[in-house]
């Protein structure tokens, strides 16, 4: 088991179900377990002039210590500390040091291009940490057909298919056991779709 | 000064204002203006879209073409309104598939991840930014006609005012040209052109009328092939005609920015399929202006000015002139976007990868405003001393755009074994091809578009360059088969899944596998 910083999960888990087995159309949708994806949170205080005024704000900016991808975040979030098994906690192949530049390269950028901003922009960071974003596997299961593995965002509810080669059966998973909510372990909620 | 000029002056002043007055607000909370528009429909959003969109072609170029060739012209309308349908569904699903596969967030950097090779991003890159240059050079010389047709001052002294005023505002404005401000201009000009196009076709009695009288002038302006039956029999003209916008906008780049925090991707779908109903229904209205312009103003010396003129013949003076105001106002927000991108291709894609890693953003900046003004003063060269027309501008560099990066982009995803030679060899073939084919006039020798004549020569350099480089790797060979039959899931979860979640599903599905935490079948 290992302490980790998350972002709070948002939502009833039967609500999920629900609401992805209606945008699949699938006849049940099975929640499997839930991973832990990492980030390095960057906020920064951004100063700047423009023609006629002078710009003073703050501005975030997440990376994904994976794939090193950034994204401006405009939500202010405090992860909180949550215990969970290792296996379910993807691990980051991206140091701070590096996620830093990305990220501050990554506004400057974003400055730039959004706000036809053609200046140097002045980058303070206030606060940088790392934490941990909550994806639920799910199985979308159809009838007469092979169970789509999706992830669900733990936060806004969005989903993306897993691009595994094969698609199985729901529920069989070679794991001795699937924890679920910080190893209390999977509760297998299941929507029921009529026909 | 002219009464025109004051509303000219008022109309910028407008924007200013209306652009300060948001920026304003945006500089309290900057993070929602970088993650903008969010509480803006999609309707609104994709009639921005086409607002925006609308250059110095669509009010100079296009009108052009039609009042000199008659209904030939529309050929160019028919591309236009089927591209984006025609995009969609060529390169649409695979090619979406393979960039998730990928990671890649723009054209230039899918083409680089694809075919393996830094070589093609530089590529790519050049010619990316040479001929977006040559389409702001095509705005220049429409911001020097359309403030001619205002201030009366002489075009030379109109072009410098024109640019000077577009340089300063991409350089040192910028961010002025907000949502709103953009929102206000697309309604005049979508309205304006529209309202002049009914009150043109109504005072020639209807369409029908419009024909009866052009055909009383020359009958050869109904042709299909143009005045005097200039390209009769060469279909391959026709089909560059056709082809140049409507698979042509595949070579245009652009980027694809991702925020995790937008609120649904829904509306961004929304706001295409909005957008692509209000090409439908704006795209033949230039053209069509430019037919109504043989018969009303018969004498006219310059064909570009079409519109302005029917404006003022049209329209009370103080419209036609907010009007025109409003298509300089394009002209600046078009060109100050291009520009940019330019500036973020140079500076980002070749300079801080290629030359100077370390290159921190007051030096990128600089880069980027080196560029652009090497660009005012070419495009300052190039539009004063023998200007081509904006239609020829433009037709030749969505050429040399389409011709460069079409097959790369088609090969990419429909052959496994198409590799950076072939690619290096498609690009470079297909711009060369349509540069000199353009500039030796073969058209009239082959009876074929140069479009087609870089295509051909690109589609041969895919081919023989294939031949001599080493096959992409297993990966990515794999990659492109899978995007070829795509998951096996079904098409409500397809439509509705979030793409900018794929690096993270990628990731994951890894992760599940190494730790035999995979699914498997019985």
């Amino acid at each position: 088991m290992k302490r980790i910083a998350a972002i709070p999960t948002t939502g009833d888990p039967s609500l999920l179900t629900e609401s992805v087995a209606r945008a699949t159309r699938s006849r049940s949708v099975r929640i499997q377990s839930r991973l832990f994806y990492p980030y390095y949170f960057f906020q920064y205080r951004l100063r700047g002039k423009r023609l006629f005024a002078k710009v003073h704000s703050r501005i975030g900016c997440t990376v994904d210590l994976i794939s090193g991808r950034e994204a401006l975040a405009d939500t202010p979030f405090e992860p909180r500390p949550e215990t969970v098994s290792r296996e379910w906690i993807l691990e980051a192949a991206i140091t701070e040091a590096r996620a830093r530049e990305r990220a501050r390269s990554y506004v400057c950028a974003a400055v730039s291009m959004k706000m036809k901003w053609f200046r140097s922009v002045e980058l303070r960071q206030e606060r940088s940490f790392l934490y941990y974003r909550p994806f639920w596997l799910v199985a979308c299961e159809e009838r007469d057909k092979d169970p789509v593995w999706i992830i669900v965002d733990g936060v806004s509810g969005r989903f993306h298919p897993l691009p595994l080669e094969e698609n199985p059966r729901a529920g069989e998973m070679i794991s001795q056991a699937i924890p679920f909510n910080g190893g209390g372990g999977c509760s297998g909620k299941q929507t029921e779709k009529g026909g | 000064m002219k009464l025109d000029q004051w509303i000219f002056i008022g109309y910028l002043l407008l924007l200013l204002i209306i652009g300060y007055l948001f920026s304003k607000r945006a500089s309290r909370s900057i993070d929602d203006f970088l993650l903008g528009g969010r509480s803006i429909g999609a309707a609104p959003t994709a009639f921005t879209m086409q607002g925006t969109s609308m250059s110095g072609y669509m009010f100079m170029g296009g009108p052009a073409l039609a009042y000199q060739q008659g209904w030939y012209a529309l050929w160019y309308a028919l591309g236009d309104a089927g591209g984006s349908i025609i995009n969609i569904s060529v390169l649409g699903k695979r090619m979406r598939r393979l960039s998730e596969r990928l990671g890649a967030l723009s054209p230039i950097e899918y083409l680089g991840k694809r075919y393996e090779s830094s070589a093609v991003q530089i590529i790519a890159s050049v010619i990316s930014i040479v001929f977006i240059s040559v389409y702001v050079f095509a705005q220049f010389i429409a911001a020097g006609k359309a403030l001619t047709s205002l201030t009366g001052l002489p075009y030379t002294a109109a072009l410098l005012i024109g640019v000077g005023v577009i340089i300063t505002y991409t350089v040192f404005g910028g961010y002025l040209a907000v949502v709103w401000t953009d929102f206000v201009q697309a309604i005049i000009m979508v309205l304006g052109v529209l309202g002049i196009t009914v009150a043109a076709v109504s005072h020639l009695g209807g369409l029908a009328a419009l024909n009866d009288a052009l055909a009383e002038m020359d009958p050869t302006y109904l042709s299909i092939w143009g005045k005097d039956l200039a390209y009769q029999g060469q279909w391959g003209v026709v089909l560059g005609a056709i082809l140049i916008y409507s698979i042509g906008y595949m070579g245009l780049p652009h980027v694809v920015v991702r925020h995790m925090s937008m609120k649904s991707p829904r509306t961004a779908r929304s706001a295409l399929l909005w957008a692509a109903v209000w090409n439908q229904l704006f795209v033949y209205a230039p053209y069509i202006l430019g037919l109504c312009g043989i018969v009303l103003l018969p004498h006219l010396s310059d064909p570009e000015m079409v519109i302005p003129e029917l404006a003022y013949t049209f329209f009370p003076g103080i419209f036609a002139a907010l009007l025109l105001s409003a298509v300089m106002a394009a002209v600046m927000s078009t060109s100050d976007s291009l520009l940019m991108q330019a500036g973020t291709i140079l500076s980002r894609d070749i300079y801080q990868r290629y030359i100077d890693k370390k290159a921190d953003h007051r030096r990128m900046v600089l880069v980027s405003r080196l560029l652009i003004l090497l660009v005012g003063i070419v495009g300052v060269v190039v539009a004063a001393v023998e200007p081509p027309t904006v239609f020829d501008l433009v037709i030749f560099g969505f050429g040399v755009l389409g011709n460069s990066f079409i097959v790369p982009y088609v090969a990419s995803v429909y052959s496994k074994k198409a590799n950076r030679v072939g690619a290096i060899c498609s690009m470079v073939l297909g711009a060369a091809t349509h540069i000199v084919w353009t500039q030796a006039g073969l058209e009239s020798v082959t009876a074929i578009h140069p479009f087609i004549g870089g295509l051909l020569f690109s589609v041969l350099g895919m081919l023989i360059g294939n031949l001599f480089g080493k096959d992409p790797s297993q990966g990515i060979q794999d990659a492109v088969e899978e995007a070829k039959h795509g998951r096996k899931i079904s098409g409500a979860v397809d439509r509705h899944s979030a793409r900018e979640l794929a690096p993270e599903a990628l990731n994951i599905a890894r992760h599940l596998r190494e730790h035999r935490l995979i699914p498997v079948r019985e």
